[in-house]
């Protein structure tokens, strides 16, 4: 051993040697308590639709189709993130659906409206049950997490309600949702 | 040092953190699953607090993420792992207003035992009593040098210190260890 490792006393070689050698058999590897990854994969993606460091979205994560790529992928923990991704995804849209500028008004086929609102269906689907696996899981969410995926929540919700005024506000319903929630963040 | 994911992910490791430098989130757990019991071991003795070290590692990958696309291989992945470990841990303990504090409560150091035997089952446990006894500057460079295998070079880059200071740090870190070792028999 040498001055340069941190050693200059001869005669104190041999028992340090030995302490140094276990110090060196230590395991440089540990398990954390629980599975990390579905966390850091919920805040990375939050990171590409929340305006984070990352300009784009992650391809791995991108899209609505979030909660069917995670039924593919088949991991539980891949849910979890999923699920929250769908909702920053669905929160970015609500936003958007809310700060757009009104389209002119358009000739529709009777078969482009039935589309229109078969999608609005299935994607209203999407976001109920995003919703719902994200409810599942905010207990072990941390509190930013938490109340990031649920400020998109909202933010959609109220999207939609604006919409759903614009379609019908003679209705309860289309009173409901004028009086509805209202966007705890902006976009 | 060889980075687990050159034994972890196959043929070409370099794809795969071309892909996550592009985006690919498939590609960065990938990296993860390579890399995050290097990272753990560090945050847990860095720390010495079991739930701390799983927030830093988490904090670790986050930041590998958003820095990933600025990352040009010059070192290797795991050592760019350690030192964003080492340098989010030093924020940690500037929050906390604990940076190198100079003794930590018999409390401290048994629930960072009981935390070591959990993640690292083969330990020696009064090696980790003593480790987690010492100063927070020492202790970086004793787990870096004598843990990690790091040259003194590496750690003064690490670290951002010259590679005397490390030294030092390395040598008071071993005479603290010997001293608690031999009061705990």
């Amino acid at each position: 051993m040498t001055d340069s490792e941190g050693w200059d006393e001869p005669d104190e070689r041999t028992l340090d040697d030995v302490r140094i050698g276990r110090l060196e058999r230590l395991p440089g590897e540990a398990d954390p308590s629980r599975d990390l990854w579905p966390e850091i994969a919920t805040r990375i993606a939050g990171d590409a639709w929340g305006g984070g460091a990352r300009s784009e979205a992650p391809a791995g994560l991108r899209g609505p189709d979030a909660v069917g790529r995670a039924a593919r992928f088949g991991r539980g923990r891949w849910v979890q993130a999923a699920a929250a991704v769908a909702i920053f995804a669905l929160g970015g849209i609500g936003g958007w659906a809310v700060t757009r500028p009104s389209a002119p008004p358009e000739e529709a086929s009777i078969d482009q409206a039935l589309a229109l609102a078969a999608e609005v269906q299935r994607t209203g689907s999407e976001y109920v049950a995003a919703l719902a696996a994200f409810v599942s899981v905010v207990d072990s969410l941390s509190g930013d997490v938490r109340s990031q995926g649920r400020d998109a929540a909202i933010a959609t919700l109220y999207g939609a309600s604006r919409e759903l005024v614009a379609l019908d506000q003679a209705t309860p319903v289309g009173r409901a949702a004028a009086e509805g929630p209202r966007p705890p963040i902006r976009f | 040092m060889e980075t687990a994911i050159e034994h972890a992910d196959g043929p070409d490791p370099s794809l795969t953190l071309e892909r996550a430098r592009r985006g690919d989130a498939d590609a960065f757990e990938a990296l993860y699953r390579a890399h995050h019991r290097q990272v753990h071991a560090l945050s847990l003795r860095l720390t010495r607090d079991g739930r701390a070290a799983d927030e830093l590692t988490q904090e670790v990958f986050v930041r590998a993420w958003r820095a990933l696309p600025r990352f040009r291989g010059e070192s290797r992945l795991g050592t760019w792992l350690h030192t964003i470990t080492v340098r989010a841990n030093l924020e940690r303990s500037r929050r906390r207003k604990r940076r190198d504090r100079r003794e930590v409560s018999e409390e401290d150091v048994d629930g960072y035992a009981h935390a070591a035997k959990r993640a690292m089952p083969e330990t020696e446990i009064d090696l980790e009593r003593a480790i987690a006894r010492v100063p927070d500057r020492a202790r970086e460079v004793l787990l870096l040098h004598d843990v990690h295998g790091y040259k003194h070079r590496e750690i003064g880059e690490i670290l951002g210190i010259a590679e005397g200071t490390a030294k030092a740090q390395l040598f008071r870190a071993r005479v603290l260890i010997r001293g608690f070792m031999e009061i705990d028999g």
